[in-house]
């Protein structure tokens, strides 16, 4: 058992999201970056698709009453355990009766915790994912809180001696900053912006406003680049949305809808974020610089299988 | 015929018309059912989730098992051959979404916030409002904005009024409102700008439902006027 004795500003559960209720107006939710939900799952031996805890720019305080193996990535957090500092890189070995502690942040926005063998938590629609707009998923669809219990599956059987501790290859370390370059590919009405438009979103340095949040990020343009155009302005019948996609709205100023974004949408769409890098957009805060790189949809493919299969050479060698 | 565009890497959109129809909803819902049928059938790979909307079918896939072009090429052929036979058969084995859906609403004056307003907005009194409100059946076209939100057709056009020009810091759960030609139903408490004419029992998104809503796209919804009396029943009851 687990117990919260500071829930951080916005701790959830969540797994790789609830998958086949698009159609339904439930978005998938999940976790913002799934990359980092993979590492810290692979450190402590879990599937990939675990639950984790995602943690949103400042971390819990966890009271564990047994022991436990606990993995952490994503954002880099200064964590204690039992007022010890300790390297989150690695495998962590919990005894009972301790505490881990999140201090400051040093880099990135999420960060997430997996712990072997999971958590016993609620299922909802075939997934642990929270969302908590509609009070969806594990503690009745709402964030950790003060006191909450987080029973383990695996609570007592832990053999501490038996651990195989893991570290994060170095190469999968991904450099974050405040300043990003997305790749995207055009979007569904990115014919419909005019050259200069389109000539500003790949130039322009936006920066992500503090209204941003798992639904969506809004981005500003300094004060010195106009607003964003359609050759003509014509009422789009509202249609799918799917999360990476860059609506523009009438004001002028794109909007990246992300995990718990509404699942239909009436902007026009002038580029999506491409798969292989949609998990960095969980590591941007707001105040950030963020800016888009155009590349081809078949450069968009290999670039996610590509790094798919590089993950699983670093995480996984042969022989 | 049908226009097989990319929506992002992992995504395409299917577009079958221009306009919000009832013929193009029904193409929209035929390619969607063809489409469910193809994933059972196991007849294409990678496919995560199909969704419709007005005019068009959203196909979401898994980028490991399959792509763009590969998907594009399997759905051509079928979608052509499929919206090229006429609605009546499809119309014949669908006879359930022909069902029409009640929706029990209260039009209580204490639970209509703008009921009084929209009246005197629309030159009615506040019972004409509610005949003409609860008078058509009217047409799902899509699901979204939230869980469980239905997008309907056939408000009576006597019945429109412009939103808020402030919107509401929380709207209840359940609330019905209009804004503009729309009407619909808040299935969240949220902020918004509808003016609000009644509020439902009845719980537009449920996980423990199968489905977890109220209606599907084609279906047809009418409005039931209530009491205040059944309108707590019906709230107490679980369903």
């Amino acid at each position: 058992m687990i117990i919260v004795n500071k829930p951080g500003m916005m701790s959830s559960f969540q797994d790789l999201g609830r998958i086949g209720y698009l159609r339904h107006g439930l978005p998938a939710a999940g976790c913002m970056d799934n990359y980092s939900c993979y590492l810290a799952n692979w450190l402590v031996g879990n599937p990939k698709e675990a639950a984790v805890i995602e943690v949103t720019l400042t971390g819990p305080e966890l009271y564990f009453e047994s022991s436990a193996v606990v993995g952490i990535a994503g954002a880099t957090f200064d964590v204690t355990l039992n007022g010890e500092a300790i390297d989150t890189q690695k495998t962590i070995v919990v005894p009972p009766e301790s505490t881990l502690r999140f201090l400051s942040l040093r880099v990135g926005c999420r960060a997430y915790i997996a712990v072997a063998g999971g958590f016993a938590i609620e299922s909802v629609l075939g997934s642990q994912s929270t969302y908590t707009p509609a009070q969806i998923g594990p503690l009745r669809g709402r964030l950790l809180a003060q006191n909450d219990c987080l029973p383990l599956l695996n609570a007592s059987s832990h053999m501490l001696d038996n651990v195989t501790v893991r570290k994060i290859p170095g190469e999968l370390n991904i450099p974050y900053s405040n300043q990003w370059v997305l790749r995207v590919v055009d979007g569904v009405e990115y014919d419909q912006f005019t050259e200069s438009s389109k000539q500003s979103f790949f130039s322009t340095a936006f920066q992500v406003s503090v209204q941003s949040n798992r639904m969506g990020y809004r981005l500003q343009r300094p004060s010195t680049s106009s607003e964003l155009q359609q050759v003509s302005l014509q009422e789009m019948i509202t249609t799918a949305l799917v999360p990476g996609s860059i609506q523009v709205t009438s004001e002028g100023d794109p909007i990246i809808t992300l995990a718990d974004g509404q699942t239909s949408g009436g902007y026009p769409r002038i580029a999506n974020v491409i798969q292989a890098d949609y998990h960095l957009l969980g590591q941007i805060k707001p105040r950030d610089f963020v800016r888009f790189y155009r590349v081809s949809l078949a450069k968009a493919i290999s670039l996610h299988r590509d790094k798919q299969q590089w993950i699983t050479q670093h995480l996984f060698p042969a022989g | 015929m049908s226009l097989i565009s990319p929506n992002g890497d992992s995504a395409l959109l299917i577009t079958l018309g221009n306009d919000i129809s009832e013929a193009t909803l029904r193409r929209v819902v035929r390619c969607t059912m063809l489409i469910d049928q193809l994933i059972d059938a196991q007849k294409i790979e990678g496919v995560v989730e199909c969704v419709p909307a007005y005019a068009a079918v959203m196909v979401t896939f898994d980028l490991l098992k399959t792509d763009f072009f590969t998907l594009k090429s399997e759905l051509v052929s079928p979608i052509e051959s499929e919206l090229s036979q006429t609605d009546s058969a499809f119309l014949l084995s669908s006879s359930a979404l022909m069902s029409t859906v009640e929706i029990p609403v209260c039009y209580d004056p204490s639970l209509g916030l703008d009921l009084s307003d929209l009246a005197k907005h629309c030159g009615l009194s506040i019972s004409e409002v509610v005949q003409l409100h609860t008078a058509p059946t009217y047409l799902v076209y899509m699901l979204g904005f939230m869980p469980g939100f239905l997008y309907l057709g056939g408000l009576d056009p006597r019945l429109s009024m412009p939103r808020k020009k402030t919107p509401r810091g929380l709207i209840n759960q359940g609330a019905v409102g209009i804004a503009g030609q729309q009407t619909g139903i808040y299935p969240l408490a949220s902020p918004g700008g509808w003016q609000i004419i009644g509020q439902t029992p009845l719980s537009l998104f449920d996980a423990k439902r199968t489905p977890p809503t109220v209606a599907q796209p084609l279906q047809r919804v009418a409005f039931r006027a209530i009491d205040l009396d059944e309108y707590h029943h019906l709230k107490a009851v679980p369903r």
